[in-house]
């Protein structure tokens, strides 16, 4: 039980807040899921449910409604991977990856809810700061969805789950240079995107 | 605005965004910010799309929720993997078993048909070399011996076959059968061939040469009398009588120029040649494989 309550004290942090920390007594609960112990394979899941839930719907949108889905889909895909897990990363961050891969996925197979009627421009009036910021995350995930998807998640892990890029190589399981190479293959997409659309630039450089 | 791009290798977003960086630190990635291509970019996505991943009310309910329906799938899914498992364990196991099979199957038929397998290939080439005009003549190499010939009589192959008629006595008495036997009830050429081949593997020369001799006074035209020339031509060679081996060789040369034995002709009649001391000649033949056949077994630098 105080595995199970340390758990969710570290778990229950907002992903940033707790990024770059290791995954504290969640040895004997791993070996415990490893050995396929149901109890603590859903002690596990539950607590590491806020760090997926967060970039899920970062990815997603809020109001996506493939969000809980996404969750469980995602929760099944790290709980059939566990036993490959080998400690490259934390448990967190190797959940988050998987998080991020699931939702891309999702992104990609589901279409995009239409947007929200208030969204739409009225001629004649100011457009407010929530509409801007509906827009700027459209173009975002417009571009994600353009990426491909080892660009798109490096993009994730690092800007949107705060991954630092060896954090993103050792979630991802691959070199740090590969990473960082994947990385600086989405920012120059990103760039490019804006450079080729003038109001996608005014929109992001407005960014407050 | 004018920002640098690429190879930004700052890590200030995430010192940001876990609470580390100094107030001081902060200003200074805030001035990074606006000369850093990459720095803004991913700050670009940070701002824009982090704020939609705040905790909302139900997430509990929703984690718990998604959990328990994980563990139900894992348990429908727990079943099915070790069926999985089990089909494959089994699936592999028929797999090796058949395959084993397979080999063993494969080489005892190869074992026991590989001549009769190049006779027939040397059926389809005589066949196929058989000149226009001489459909129902017999092909240039056949019987030793004939049943219907009077006694003393020369064998219709050494009336047709102008080479083998040079074989002296005693190369002939080599490879004629003693007694003229009829083809025993339901003999083949195959199988006599098959036994020939068998003597022959088994170091019996005498023997095997006979039984050769024999296929071709019983079944004269066929394929496995075709090709037993070489095999004849062979042992004759390896028991020093050159000259009997040199016509035999010649005699399937003739009968099927372009044979699938061809290769193994020619390097057998060199080899002869060198024996009778004709080494020039066989210098030629040699060159002559060479030039025909650069990538045979037999061409160069092999």
């Amino acid at each position: 039980m105080a595995t199970v309550l340390t758990l969710r004290r570290i778990s229950g942090k907002p992903l940033e807040q707790s990024a770059g920390g290791s995954d504290g007594d969640l040895g004997p609960l791993l070996e415990r899921c490893r050995a396929q112990d149901r109890a603590a394979i859903r002690t596990l899941l539950t607590s590491l449910a806020p760090a997926m839930l967060q970039v899920i719907r970062r990815v997603l949108g809020a109001r996506h409604p493939e969000v809980e889905d996404t969750l469980q889909e995602a929760m099944l895909a790290t709980a059939c991977a566990l036993p490959t897990f080998r400690g490259a990363s934390t448990v967190r961050h190797f959940a988050c990856r998987i998080a991020t891969f699931v939702a891309l996925n999702v992104r990609r197979r589901v279409p995009a809810p239409p947007s929200d009627p208030l969204d739409d421009d009225r001629p004649g009036e100011a457009e407010p700061d929530w509409a801007l910021a509906a827009r700027r995350r459209e173009l975002l995930r417009a571009l994600l969805d353009q990426l491909p998807v080892a660009q798109a998640e490096a993009l994730v892990l690092h800007a949107v789950a705060g991954m630092t890029v060896e954090e993103v190589a050792a979630a991802s399981g691959v070199p740090i240079e590969t990473a960082r190479s994947r990385l600086r293959l989405a920012r120059s997409a990103l760039r490019l995107r804006i450079a080729n659309d003038p109001a996608a630039a005014e929109l992001l450089e407005e960014l407050p | 605005m004018t920002r640098l791009t690429g190879g930004c290798d700052a890590e200030g977003l995430a010192r940001v965004r876990r609470g580390t960086e100094s107030a001081e630190g902060l200003a200074t990635f805030m001035e990074h910010l606006r000369v850093c291509e990459d720095c803004w970019s991913s700050w670009v996505v940070w701002r824009s799309l982090g704020p939609e991943g705040a905790a909302q009310p139900g997430d509990e309910e929703m984690a718990t929720h998604a959990a328990d329906r994980t563990l139900r799938a894992l348990r429908r899914e727990a079943p099915r993997a070790r069926r999985t498992a089990r089909a494959a364990a089994a699936a592999v196991l028929l797999l090796g078993t058949a395959a084993s099979a397979a080999v063993y199957q494969v080489h005892r038929w190869t074992s026991r048909h590989r001549d009769t397998t190049a006779a027939r290939r040397v059926e389809i080439a005589a066949r196929s070399a058989r000149p226009r005009g001489a459909t129902n003549a017999a092909p240039a190499a056949v019987a030793l011996a004939s049943p219907s010939a009077p006694p003393g009589a020369p064998p219709p192959i050494l009336r047709r076959a102008a080479p083998l008629r040079a074989l002296s006595g005693a190369d002939r008495r080599a490879v004629e059968p003693a007694p003229f036997a009829a083809p025993a009830g339901g003999e083949t050429a195959a199988a006599l061939f098959g036994e020939a081949a068998a003597l022959r593997r088994g170091g019996r020369s005498p023997e095997a040469m006979a039984a050769f001799a024999r296929l071709q006074a019983q079944f004269s035209g066929t394929p496995e009398a075709t090709i037993s020339l070489i095999s004849l031509a062979e042992m004759l060679a390896d028991a020093s009588r050159p000259t009997a081996a040199l016509e035999l060789f010649d005699a399937y040369l003739t009968a099927v120029p372009d044979g699938p034995l061809y290769p193994e002709a020619l390097r057998g009649k060199a080899r002869v040649l060198d024996q009778l001391g004709r080494g020039a000649e066989a210098d030629a033949v040699r060159r002559e494989v060479e030039r025909r056949m650069p990538r045979s077994p037999y061409g160069p630098g092999r």
